[in-house]
């Protein structure tokens, strides 16, 4: 069982970003996909580096399982070869000078070296490839490739700095897919980088929110990313949803939301599946009434949560009970008397739900 | 004059750019990749050949390797061998003066390539030797290659140091470089040009080797 | 420099540089505003520049051989070409190691390595080879001998003790002082004389003054300084 415990204080040196902060974190990741979330500059970077060995903490202690890579107070740093760490970056970065195999087959520690790699580029989907050099590759294979050979290498903990950020909307998601698959099969933690909301909801299990190089929330992606989580306030107005599929037709679909089922458009995915939404929240109109004769799929009865206003507009909370952020004028406030605790009801179009993960 | 001079001055060439190669690939690995105070003054002093006269660089030569150098009197003391005015002499003058040029051009190779190579060699459990024979080598090797055709092509002209510490001896230390320079003073223009012509040829040879070699690999 | 002449340009055997230097001087005094340079470097580089057309305005060779080259191409004014002064060729041993009694000695094996002008381009090289020669050292020597690009190279490496020892000039070999233990002379018989010629360059543009100064040399001043320097007057026609 290999645990990831990390306490950390890294002053990088001459930020070339600017940001010229200094992280202090505290990280934990237990086998499953924890989510490294932040907006670029917050020192997620940072603190791949310190856990992979590449940038040494002024102060911390980091232990991997029953091992301690690093502690300040004992002189322990070991080195990036003997941590057992492996690391996918944004663009692969594979050796350019060798074939896919070869590449796959540099972390091997034994003899058999050629065939584990075929093996691993088998299940990684990329076994057609294994004499392609990178520079023949597209972005999508690349990273195939580059999860085998950091995989073939047995790690204990796998670091993956936004891995998928360059690639098309359908390379992501069946990159996802194989992630989520490779995670259940190596069976260590694998803290995964992203500043994509939807990439968070699908992917992850656990998620940590750093911003200016301090951990500022835990939790699931799913609380955190729920309108009023301490992650969502930092994004757009949009509501980021992850819910299994009830059905799915040529009407269009259904899906639980955690307590509250909504219809949707075409899906094209299986009951059972999971699947992300992404609502504006601009989209939804607040009714005092449940209307009728409305071309909205969906009238949801809710409990206003909160209230948040800002300089441009005002951000109603809604529990359906699946909390949902709908954004409103000041008017439309004060018109309809809105406060805390009313209940009312929501309309939502089924075509106002996009599916993103 | 001709037979030896040629031989000679392949000879020394070769010997010198295959010293210079490992020397300058070390150092311009090591300005490249070091963080030590002082990195850009070891960095001046290795262009330092390139940069004075080559008499300069040759009397030098003389002080520290010759017959009561700082490092020839303890050569000759130890072993009774003696470096100026053997062909040792020129294989050292002919690499002095290439060295800057390898450790130039490793310098701006190593720096170009991307660290987290480096990083992803490391988590995949590679030693620093094997890292550097296989990832970082490997990604040097165009400008190593430029490297070594620079350091061949000045090891081959050079004339002004040479002729300090080796002499102008014909059949045991006049190179090409040299005996041209002899032809032309003496006014012997005829020998002079066979021997211009025979300097470029092998220069111009020697530049198409290495530029196949590294195509080959 | 506006308004003063352009100086005279002569280009010389390095071994004469010094007293050259000294006759500019005396002779400027002669004609006030009068501006000799001396060029000093072996004779045969000088030649080889002359040929190519470099300005100079007088040539002083330490051989007649350069000059001969010169009187072939037809390089030299008509009617300047005259002897100026002669000097002999000596031994001299590097500090710390005993000279030989006479040429022969330096079969010695002591004399590990002797340098010499270069036979090919320095006229010192030439008359060091014949010396060798009359006295049966060669070929016995030649594995132990360097060549210098110009005397005060042969000099700078007896100096340095680069070579144990090494034949120059005895005007070179005087100006070394204690720096080098002085040996035995060459015997003249050996070698063809070492007489020093000199010629105006054909279309210099200071013709008149170069001769002038040639006069001067020849004359009982300049020959007092050549003298006092240790060369041997010119040899009687």
């Amino acid at each position: 069982m290999s645990r990831l415990a990390a306490d950390l204080v890294v002053t990088p040196p001459a930020n070339p970003a600017g940001s010229g902060f200094s992280l202090e974190a505290s990280l934990a990741a237990d086998p499953g996909i924890t989510i490294l979330f932040g907006h670029s500059g917050a020192g997620k970077t940072t603190a791949l580096l310190a856990l992979l060995g590449a940038m040494r903490p002024q102060t911390g202690r980091i232990s991997l399982g029953d091992r301690v890579l690093f502690d300040s107070s004992k002189k322990i740093d070991v080195a990036v070869r003997e941590r057992r760490v492996g690391i996918v970056f944004q663009d692969a970065l594979l050796f350019p000078h060798l074939d896919a195999r070869a590449n796959v087959a540099f972390g091997a520690r034994d003899r058999a070296g050629n065939s584990a790699a075929d093996a691993w580029l088998e299940r990684v989907g990329a076994l057609g490839l294994a004499h392609r050099k990178p520079a023949e590759l597209s972005g999508g294979e690349r990273q195939r490739v580059a999860l085998a050979r950091a995989l073939a290498a047995a790690p204990d903990l796998l670091l993956l700095d936004e891995p998928f950020s360059a690639l098309d909307p359908a390379a992501r998601e069946h990159l996802g897919s194989l992630l989520l698959e490779l995670q259940a099969g190596a069976r260590v933690p694998f803290l995964h980088v992203t500043h994509d909301p939807a990439e968070a909801l699908r992917l992850g299990g656990a998620m940590l929110v750093l911003e200016a190089g301090r951990v500022v929330a835990k939790g699931t992606p799913t609380a955190l990313l729920a309108p009023g989580g301490l992650a969502s306030d930092r994004l757009d107005a949009t509501n980021w949803l992850r819910g299994t599929v009830v059905a799915d037709g040529d009407d269009g679909g259904r899906v639980d939301l955690g307590g509250t089922v909504v219809l949707t458009g075409r899906l094209h995915r299986a009951p059972g599946k999971t699947v992300v939404l992404a609502l504006p929240a601009e989209e939804p109109i607040i009714a005092t009434d449940p209307a009728r004769g409305t071309s909205a799929r969906n009238i949801l009865a809710g409990e206003i949560a909160a209230i948040v206003a800002s300089a441009d507009a005002v951000d109603v909370i809604v529990a359906t009970p699946a909390l949902l952020r709908v954004r409103v004028t000041r008017a439309a406030v004060s018109d309809l008397h809105l406060a805390k605790g009313l209940k009312i009801f929501l309309l939502v179009k089924a075509t106002s739900f996009r599916v993103v993960g | 004059m001709i037979g030896p001079a040629l031989a000679l001055s392949l000879l020394v060439s070769a010997l010198a750019t295959a010293v210079v190669a490992l020397a300058g690939t070390a150092s311009g690995r090591l300005v490249a990749r070091s963080r030590f105070r002082g990195r850009e003054i070891a960095d001046a002093l290795c262009h330092l050949p390139l940069v004075l006269p080559p008499t300069v660089v040759g009397y030098g030569l003389l002080l520290v390797f010759g017959r009561n150098g700082w490092i020839g009197g303890t050569l000759r003391a130890v072993t009774g061998f003696s470096i100026p005015f053997t062909w040792v002499a020129c294989v050292l003058a002919a690499a002095v003066m290439a060295f800057p040029m390898m450790h130039r051009a490793a310098r701006a190779a190593f720096e170009g390539i991307d660290r987290r190579h480096e990083m992803a060699a490391a988590s995949l459990g590679a030693s620093r030797l094997r890292s550097f024979l296989t990832v970082e080598l490997p990604l040097a090797r165009r400008g190593l290659t430029a490297g070594v055709t620079l350091a061949y092509a000045r090891a081959l002209g050079e004339f002004g140091a040479t002729l300090i510490l080796a002499g102008n001896i014909p059949g045991r230390t006049q190179t090409l470089a040299l005996a041209v320079y002899e032809s032309v003073i003496a006014g012997e223009h005829n020998t002079a040009l066979v021997l211009s012509v025979m300097l470029s040829l092998v220069s111009v040879a020697a530049l198409l080797l290495v530029a196949r070699l590294s195509r080959a690999s | 420099m506006i308004g003063a002449l352009l100086p005279v340009v002569v280009a010389a055997a390095i071994s004469l540089k010094g007293s050259l230097d000294a006759a500019a001087a005396e002779f400027a005094k002669a004609s006030p505003g009068e501006a000799i340079t001396v060029q000093g470097a072996a004779s045969g580089v000088l030649v080889s520049q002359i040929e190519q057309g470099a300005p100079f305005d007088l040539f002083i060779s330490a051989s007649p051989a350069e000059m001969e080259r010169l009187a072939v191409g037809k390089k030299l004014a008509l009617g300047t070409r005259r002897a100026l002064v002669t000097n002999a060729l000596v031994v001299v041993v590097r500090k710390g190691l005993a000279p030989p009694e006479k040429l022969e000695g330096l079969s010695d094996p002591r004399f590990a390595k002797i340098a010499v002008g270069n036979p090919a381009t320095v006229p010192a090289g030439r008359y060091a080879a014949q010396a060798l020669n009359a006295a049966r050292l060669l070929p016995g020597v030649k594995n132990r001998l360097v060549f210098g690009e110009n005397v005060a190279q042969v000099l700078d490496y007896v100096i340095r003790g680069e070579v144990d020892a090494g034949l120059v000039y005895a005007t070179d070999a005087n100006h070394a002082g204690a720096s080098v233990v002085p040996g035995p002379p060459a015997p003249a018989s050996g070698h063809d004389p070492i007489v020093y010629e000199g010629g105006v360059i054909a279309g210099s543009k200071s013709a008149a003054r170069a001769r002038a100064f040639l006069e001067f040399l020849s004359g009982k001043t300049g020959q007092a300084i050549f003298a006092r320097d240790g060369f041997g007057p010119p040899p009687t026609p």
